[in-house]
């Protein structure tokens, strides 16, 4: 069976790559400005180097338990898709109405059924925001089409 | 005016006393649910006291931080869930009381203890750290440097396993921060022609994504695994321990406080630590050591009183030198600094009527953090069974609302999504949050040192470090903070195998 390399192998790598690019770019910085950045590149990158040593000694000593980690899972990434969705139509629908809309959509991902808990969920939240910032922060929640 | 009139002034107006309460039930009920952490809960709630008199929004910060020490254990004690790791130790013998019945009881014990640790740990802050602050007016760029970095290494060598996955987050978090424009040669780094790169990352919605949106989607991977269903024993009889029982747990209490007190002041050793040796030094000093772990308050006692006592503690290095202690009080140095207050001498000069009001307020915040255990502790027991089906949802909305409220700018949401997701793959990869948000906040600081000491140094920067005294130390401690992982787990297993 051929040995799964472990995730630290790939992390490293990521690293040194990203250190190496963002170094490159410290070449149209004035000279006191890059200094810094170019230390802390260099720091990134070395430790970058270790987790990559670190990942491939992982993988000689097989360990399952370690292997098995899913970085990809389902429901997490669902969650973050119905996040990404709820955030991008804030500008559209307003905040209120965006925010319904992902707490109704959120719950019943979460298998949440029970129709009283929902409505129950939604308002309290929805009027808390709107007690807490709107009226006592003054702070100017989008509005979108509706409301 | 005098200053206590101050004081009591900026503290007892309904808009302190109302951030208080909130505060305290707040943390209390953060706390209370396991997977939430007080840091999380500090993070959600920092964009509140923007708009707060310092005093109020500093008070609720810090109210909320020791609330949810003690809210962790209410879970620890009922239902056998710490909902802190620093509530570990107090679920040997708390969880043993409620099954024989006394859950009551083992609440009332903790309230008490957790109420004096508390106090005791407020008063220590108040006396020992104006002193201590004497020492940063000795601070010039290469000292800033240097602490920084220590406080970098600190956080980075004690969140996680792995010392260098630790120290990398710290570093990912310097790289972070140098986004923006530089202020010495107005150049825009890293901004990628983007605009609104140009002011840097804001901290407050990276903040917010790293350490709440992260959490909320590493709960929803649980989502679907049977949830167990705790059950919680009749709570009867009566919450305030007799006389008798107080008295005997009297001198477990002050010692527990005294090395929470200690280390909290210690950097990096934080709440799990201080329980786990109380409850051994308290069960050295018993008459009756096999007594611990059958369901004895000495074993509530002393964790709870050291665990609440830290918290105290770990305000002394934050307020005085700026370095944070563990990743919650990196998050209150966050939300000192969107004050305007720099930690240092000039907190307990300049700033002093905030100063003071806030350890004052601190102080207060533990005794309200009894009445309501004492009044409320078998409620909120409850709160431990609200299902993630709701809280998931509020959770994400005040991470939408808390990033977009700090400038009224949506690009802030879209920052902190970012910052989540860069959380999410950040803890299920073994790295730690808590460094890269330090770094955010220190970055720059250690980069003015860093450019200042080049030119003061004029060229030959290791000897210029060398004669200077207080980088001596601070580069002694920093290897020590490296080292000190190795020593930390060893002590860990050791407690842990005891027990």
């Amino acid at each position: 069976m051929k040995k799964k390399l472990s995730h630290d192998v790939y992390i490293g790598i990521l690293m040194i790559i990203f250190s190496v690019f963002m170094y490159l770019k410290t070449g149209d910085m004035p000279k006191g400005a890059a200094t810094f950045p170019k230390l802390v590149l260099t720091t990134f990158a070395f430790f970058g180097f270790l987790i990559f040593l670190g990942g491939m000694k992982k993988t000689k000593n097989f360990n399952t338990k370690e292997q098995n980690i899913n970085l990809f899972q389902k429901n997490p990434m669902s969650v973050l898709l119905i996040v990404v969705i709820y955030v991008s139509m804030i500008n559209l629908l307003g905040f209120f109405t965006s925010t319904s809309l992902f707490i109704i959509a959120l719950m019943l991902f979460f298998r949440e059924r029970r129709i009283k808990t929902i409505v129950l969920t939604l308002l309290g939240v929805d009027l808390f925001i709107y007690l807490l910032f709107v009226v006592q922060l003054n702070v100017f929640l989008p509005r979108g089409l509706l409301f | 005016m005098d200053v206590f009139t101050i004081i009591f002034e900026k503290i007892l107006n309904l808009h302190t006393l109302l951030a208080l309460l909130m505060g305290v039930v707040g943390g209390m009920i953060i706390g209370g649910l396991p997977g939430l952490s007080a840091t999380m809960g500090v993070a959600l709630l920092i964009p509140l006291t923007f708009g707060m008199d310092p005093v109020a929004g500093l008070v609720m910060l810090t109210a909320i931080y020791t609330a949810a020490v003690y809210g962790g254990s209410i879970s620890a004690i009922l239902v056998h869930t710490p909902g802190t790791p620093a509530s570990a130790a107090t679920a040997l013998d708390g969880y043993k009381l409620t099954l024989k019945g006394e859950g009551m009881k083992a609440l009332g014990v903790s309230t008490v203890s957790s109420v004096i640790g508390g106090f005791f740990s407020g008063l220590a802050l108040l006396v020992l750290a104006p002193p201590l602050s004497l020492i940063s007016l000795k601070f010039n760029a290469p000292e800033y440097f240097l602490i920084a970095i220590f406080g970098l290494t600190i956080i980075g060598s004690l969140v996680t396993e792995s010392l260098i996955k630790g120290l990398a987050a710290g570093v990912l978090g310097l790289i972070a921060g140098l986004v923006g424009v530089d202020i010495l040669t107005g150049y825009p780094r890293y901004t990628f022609g983007l605009s609104v790169l140009e002011s840097g990352i804001s901290l407050i919605p990276a903040m917010i994504g790293l350490f709440s949106l992260s959490q909320a989607l590493m709960q929803a991977e649980e989502l679907g695994s049977t949830n167990k269903k705790q059950v919680i024993n009749e709570l009867k009889g009566r919450v305030l321990p007799k006389w008798k029982e107080f008295k005997s747990i009297i001198p477990t209490i002050i010692r527990s406080s005294i090395i929470g007190i200690f280390v909290g002041i210690l950097p990096g050793a934080g709440g799990d630590v201080a329980s786990w040796v109380s409850l051994n030094e308290a069960k050295r000093f018993s008459k009756k050591p096999e007594k611990f772990g059958t369901g004895c308050i000495e074993g509530i006692a002393a964790p709870e009183a050291a665990n609440n006592a830290v918290t105290g503690g770990a305000l002394i290095p934050l307020l005085t030198l700026g370095i944070p202690g563990s990743s919650t009080t990196a998050v209150l140095l966050g939300g000192l600094i969107i004050q305007g207050l720099i930690p240092g001498r000039e907190l307990f000069t300049t700033y002093a009527n905030i100063t003071y009001s806030v350890i004052i307020g601190f102080i207060l915040a533990n005794i309200l953090m009894g009445v309501c255990g004492l009044l409320g502790a078998r409620y909120f027991a409850k709160v431990t069974k609200v299902s993630k089906a709701i809280l998931t949802p509020i959770i994400i909305v005040l991470c939408v609302v808390g990033s977009y409220a700090i400038r009224n700018n949506i690009v802030d949401v879209y920052l902190m999504v970012v910052f989540g997701v860069i959380g999410y793959f950040m803890r299920k990869t073994g790295f730690h949050p808590a460094p890269v948000v330090l770094a955010l906040i220190l970055g720059p600081i250690a980069e003015n040192g860093f450019r200042q000491s080049i030119i003061l140094s004029r060229g030959n920067m290791l000897s210029y470090f060398f004669s200077r005294p207080i980088c001596i130390i601070l580069m002694i401690l920093i290897v020590l903070a490296v080292l000190s992982p190795i020593y930390m787990n060893k002590f860990k297993k050791a407690n842990m195998q005891q027990d």
